[in-house]
């Protein structure tokens, strides 16, 4: 048998898993759903039909987390579960010189990784452009050297296009291997979101 | 495959398409396009916060039975960008015909 609940329920449930939200935007979603779910049954429909209609409660919370940016959710993430009384205020204080560098650290290792992989493709870049440029200075040389020297100067022709063309699909390798790491970013970014939202049991 | 963000900005369109035919609200959009698009409440939500943000639509409140219901209003901004959707739109015509020739 499928449990299905009411509207009192549904906006029950959103709003403790959405826990972790801003109020005002809290606020706006839940005043979303109600009037939804009022529309639907003003409508004829039945009420536990609309609130089914809406969908996986969970999957609804999480998708609308991971709307949200990521100083957001770090920020409510690390409000204590207890609101901000005297005493958790006292521990965030004295505990100052433990959280602050751990937080620092983490910054610093999230954006490292990103450090690190642009850096891969600042290099492959700079890779392409020294082959390209090694391989037009020697057609340019083999250019100027035809007349007084052409065996040398049809030797460093040759290289130089050779070169060129390796350029070419040195770039090539270094556009598809940019694209991938920007994907990696991405994944990234998206890993580091899922830390901070808070999971219901 | 379609490409998502292509679609999404289709989507959003078609919202904007039905709020500039009358003001309406978030159970009336998602009703009159029923029958055209596959859009649910979830994936309304952020569309219409989107074209809020970018000023293609304005909101307001009416009561009705006691509680307050959302409007949305198309603004100038949105008209314009329906246009300007509908003027880019035969470039991607011609070359989902070029597609489909080769099949």
């Amino acid at each position: 048998m499928v449990i299905t609940m009411t509207k009192r329920e549904f906006l029950d449930d959103l709003k403790s898993r959405l826990s972790q939200l801003p109020p005002e935007e809290l606020g706006k979603r839940l005043a979303y759903y109600a009037e939804l779910i009022d529309d639907m049954t003003e409508d004829g429909m039945d009420e536990h039909a609309a609130v089914e209609k809406l969908g996986d409660v969970s999957k609804i919370a999480e998708d609308i987390l991971r709307e949200q940016t990521l100083p957001t959710l770090m920020k409510t993430r690390m409000r204590p579960s207890g609101g901000w009384t005297a005493l958790n205020i006292i521990f965030l204080v004295l505990g100052f010189p433990l959280w602050f560098p751990l937080l620092m650290a983490f910054i610093a290792v999230v954006l490292s990784m990103y450090v690190v992989i642009w850096s891969i493709v600042v290099v492959l870049f700079a890779v392409v452009f020294s082959i390209g440029a090694g391989g037009i200075a020697l057609i340019v040389f083999g250019i100027w050297n035809m007349i007084q020297n052409p065996p040398l100067a049809l030797i460093a022709l040759g290289s130089g296009v050779a070169l060129a063309g390796l350029a070419v699909f040195a770039f090539l390798g270094a556009v598809a291997a940019a694209k991938g790491l920007a994907k990696l970013t991405v994944v990234i970014a998206k890993g580091v979101k899922s830390l901070f939202i808070r999971k219901k049991a | 495959m379609l490409d998502p963000q292509l679609k999404r900005g289709i989507l959003e369109t078609c919202v904007l398409s039905a709020v500039s035919r009358e003001d309406s609200y978030g159970y009336k959009i998602i009703k009159d396009l029923s029958g055209y698009i596959e859009l649910t409440e979830s994936t309304l939500y952020p569309i219409l916060r989107r074209l809020e943000a970018a000023g293609n639509l304005t909101v307001y409140s009416v009561e009705h039975n006691g509680r307050l219901r959302k409007f949305y209003k198309i603004t100038e901004l949105g008209h314009a960008a329906i246009e300007e959707f509908l003027k880019d739109w035969p470039e991607i015509e011609t070359m989902v015909n070029f597609i489909r020739e080769g099949v």
